[in-house]
């Protein structure tokens, strides 16, 4: 099948493949949804939640695995609160690859979303952007310094970010789920529109992977825990939820 | 022997604009009573130079009169002089009058560099003259070059015309055509050769020597042997100072320091001249900014790595400047640079840099510090301690440091270095897992608050903006005992009923009434 038009025009039946660089984002389900198959390099990526603390940074945390290992530098610029060290480290992450830079004042935040995105020499970026202080005409800079870097670059929003207009190729509604589960919503991609959020297991540490691997049997319970009296009931499925979805975020 | 000639020809001027702290000023230059030079914009007024100083101020009232100051002039010619030196180390400063009209004042307003043994570097002739000419005029001097065999001949052609040239073999001809006066140093003089009818100096040469050397003085002579090549020239070399240190005074008191980009300026490239004449790089320089009743304002610039490139040194100064507030208006700037290290030409590069990413990053979080300040550019480090919140430490980055990989020494040796040392890729799950991870420990949040916030109780159950479910726990974490901060702590994963997990614990050693729960982290 020879289509006459060049491979970089993109087809708005088709996913955009073409001319999207993209890093696997250890989900097989988000991928197969994501244009280029996986995050996109070069553009910006809106991660829209209510808060944080929903499961933002697990879904990235294949990404920031990779990264790190492949000793590229990931910028984490204005969290809302302490990235915990111990935790990155348990989920496999590099700490000498990760900057963390803060930015008190919203117009110093934006000015260093943007250097750091002219620069061009980050892995990738992750930057939390002050909500009532950011206007379109920021984001069409962003957008504009982001083409050509080669790594992706993820900004988180608040929730009532979702209803503004962006130049952001991709953005993404993330929703918490029980057990340990995000959903993922495509707010916009290249492609046509996607009508079901995406569930996909959040990424558990590498130590219960391990523990899990050593363990006896395969009805084994994924973390050490000891259940709570008051709580047995409730928590029972989380014991016994095998975690065959965490081993796969891994690879 | 090649010589270049470099005249300054309206260098007071140049000195006052330079002082200024926006272009196009309207301003004149006085020598006592007659005005030596003024601006385009003074001129366009109706100023002109010969003019007497009550008739200028008669004529525009509001433009400002400035005095011409000889010893700004020259230490403003040996800052050019080792500027120049990055060209040649044989640089000159040459004397003469600057200002035809204005007799018997001579002071230096040139100089002269012996360039032969650089041209090759450079590139050629031309290239080099090029280099030498736009430098000079981006430093803000307006300069006439000229160039010769002979450092006379040279500074004769310059003070002539910009760009004359005269080759060996046609030195005799252009020296002979040029006018007789350029030589006159006093009044005296020229108005004899006037009244002679002496007009080019190959007139002056078909004169008999005696009379000529009578009348004129033997100086005269000896001035046009040198030019044609008949006389030694022996020169006084100057010697760039070991550091650098100059101050500019400000025409108007500036009160916003981003202001002060556009007179740093003038300081900088004076500066990255001086470093490349002595091969050197700088790692840290100051800005002061000068108050007239309170201390001055430092700004130290701290480099990633040592670096004499004018456009970064400006950007990080203007991201400094951008964030500073003067407590005061400023009426001088002065630039001092003493930490210095030598920095080999051509590669420009004092670590072989690991790519070229990892430069640009070491670039990048040079400009965030400039801007945001040092510890706002931080990594994180794993410590040995059971308590959560002594588990890590965040210390700000020293950018030199981020592609050389150096450790801080008591640093865990923990996941990262294992990794560090195994970056391979294709192995499935390379062992990544730090040996010294407690294993029995329940998986750790990826955000940690800055304190833990106390949590109410309803119907047994922690309550955070709706009831808390416990999925996992209890570890019990104690430790703190050797240094007064007792930890007792209970820990537990909870979720909330929109299915976020948070980390929280019970504080056994509460007690009050209160039971004790806390939230300490978020699973991100």
């Amino acid at each position: 099948m020879s289509s006459p038009l060049p491979s970089a025009v993109w087809q708005a039946s088709r996913i955009g493949h073409a001319a999207v660089q993209a890093l696997p984002s250890g989900f097989a389900a988000l991928d197969a949804e994501l244009p280029g198959a996986g995050w996109p390099a070069g553009m910006l990526t809106e991660l829209i939640s209510r808060e944080s603390g929903i499961g933002e940074l697990r879904l990235l945390v294949p990404l920031l695995r990779r990264l790190t290992r492949e000793r590229r530098f990931v910028v984490v610029l204005g969290p809302p609160q302490t990235p915990y060290a111990p935790a990155l480290a348990d989920h496999g992450i590099d700490l000498d690859y990760l900057l963390i830079v803060q930015a008190p004042h919203a117009a110093d935040r934006l000015w260093a979303v943007e250097q750091t995105l002219k620069s061009s020499g980050f892995g990738a970026l992750l930057a939390w952007l002050p909500q009532p202080r950011t206007r379109p005409e920021h984001l069409r800079r962003m957008q504009l310094a982001a083409h050509g870097t080669q790594g992706p670059v993820f900004l988180f929003r608040s929730l009532e970010a979702q209803f503004d207009a962006s130049p952001a190729p991709l953005r993404l509604l993330l929703l918490p789920r029980a057990e340990q589960r995000l959903s993922v919503q495509i707010l916009k991609r290249r492609g046509p529109v996607v009508a079901d959020p995406i569930v996909i297991d959040l990424p558990r540490p590498l130590s219960s992977i391990r523990l899990r691997s050593h363990g006896p049997a395969e009805t084994a319970a994924p973390m050490p825990m000891q259940t709570i009296p008051g709580a047995a009931a409730e928590a029972s499925p989380q014991e016994t939820k095998p975690a065959r979805s965490a081993e796969s975020a891994v690879r | 022997m090649w010589w270049l000639g470099l005249f300054f020809e309206r260098l007071s001027l140049d000195i006052v604009e330079r002082r200024s702290v926006a272009p196009d000023a309207a301003l004149a230059l006085c020598d006592r009573h007659f005005v030596l030079d003024a601006t385009d914009a003074a001129r366009a007024r109706g100023i002109a130079p010969g003019m007497k100083r009550a008739a200028a101020q008669a004529l525009v009232p509001s433009l400002p009169l400035l005095e011409r100051d000889p010893n700004m002039e020259r230490r403003t010619l040996e800052s050019v002089a080792a500027w120049m030196q990055q060209f040649t180390p044989s640089v000159s400063l040459q004397s003469d009058l600057a200002f035809e009209a204005f007799d018997d004042a001579p002071s230096p307003c040139g100089l002269l560099a012996e360039v032969a043994p650089s041209l090759r570097y450079f590139g050629g002739f031309r290239a080099l003259f090029a280099r030498v000419r736009d430098g000079l005029r981006s430093l803000g001097y307006r300069v006439r070059i000229g160039a010769a065999p002979t450092a006379s001949a040279a500074w004769l052609l310059a003070r002539h015309r910009d760009a004359s040239f005269a080759s060996q073999t046609r030195l005799g001809q252009r020296v002979g055509a040029l006018p007789a006066r350029l030589l006159a140093r006093t009044r005296a003089q020229r108005e004899l050769l006037d009244s002679i009818d002496v007009r080019q100096v190959r007139d002056l040469l078909a004169l008999p020597r005696a009379a000529i050397a009578r009348r004129l003085g033997s100086a005269l002579l000896d001035e046009l042997d040198r030019a044609l090549g008949r006389l030694p020239e022996p020169r006084r070399w100057f010697e760039a100072p070991a550091e650098f240190d100059l101050r500019i005074e400000l025409l108007a008191n500036v009160e916003h320091a981003e202001t002060l980009v556009f007179a740093a300026r003038r300081l900088l490239d004076p500066m990255t001249g001086w470093l490349a004449a002595r091969h050197a790089a700088t790692r840290s320089f100051a800005l002061h900014a000068e108050h007239d009743e309170h201390d001055d304002t430092r700004l130290e610039i701290r480099l990633a790595d040592p670096s004499r490139d004018p456009e970064r040194l400006l950007g990080l100064l203007r991201e400094k400047l951008a964030v500073t507030r003067l407590p005061q208006a400023a009426h001088a700037l002065r630039l001092r640079c003493e930490d210095i290290v030598a920095l080999p030409d051509g590669n420009g590069e004092l670590f072989p840099a690991p790519g070229a990413a990892h430069e640009n990053l070491r670039r990048l979080a040079e400009r965030l510090q400039a801007r945001l300040g040092p510890g706002h550019v931080q990594r994180l480090r794993l410590v040995a301690d059971h308590r959560p919140e002594a588990a890590y430490r965040i210390e700000p980055i020293d950018a030199s440091g981020l592609a050389l990989q150096r450790k801080p020494p008591g640093s865990l040796p923990g996941a990262s270095e294992s990794k560090a040392s195994a970056p391979d890729p294709s192995r499935p799950d390379a062992s990544p897992l730090p040996e010294s991870l407690p294993l029995a420990s329940l998986p750790r949040p990826l955000w940690l608050l800055d304190r833990p916030i106390a949590l109410a109780e309803r119907n047994n159950r922690p309550w955070w903006h709706s009831p808390l479910r416990l999925l996992a726990g209890p570890e019990r974490i104690e430790g703190g005992w050797w240094d007064d901060s007792l930890t007792q702590r209970d820990y537990f994963i909870a979720e909330d009923e929109a299915h976020a997990l948070y980390w929280i614990y019970r504080d056994r050693t509460a007690t009050d009434g209160r039971r004790g729960w806390f939230v300490q982290g978020r699973f991100g």
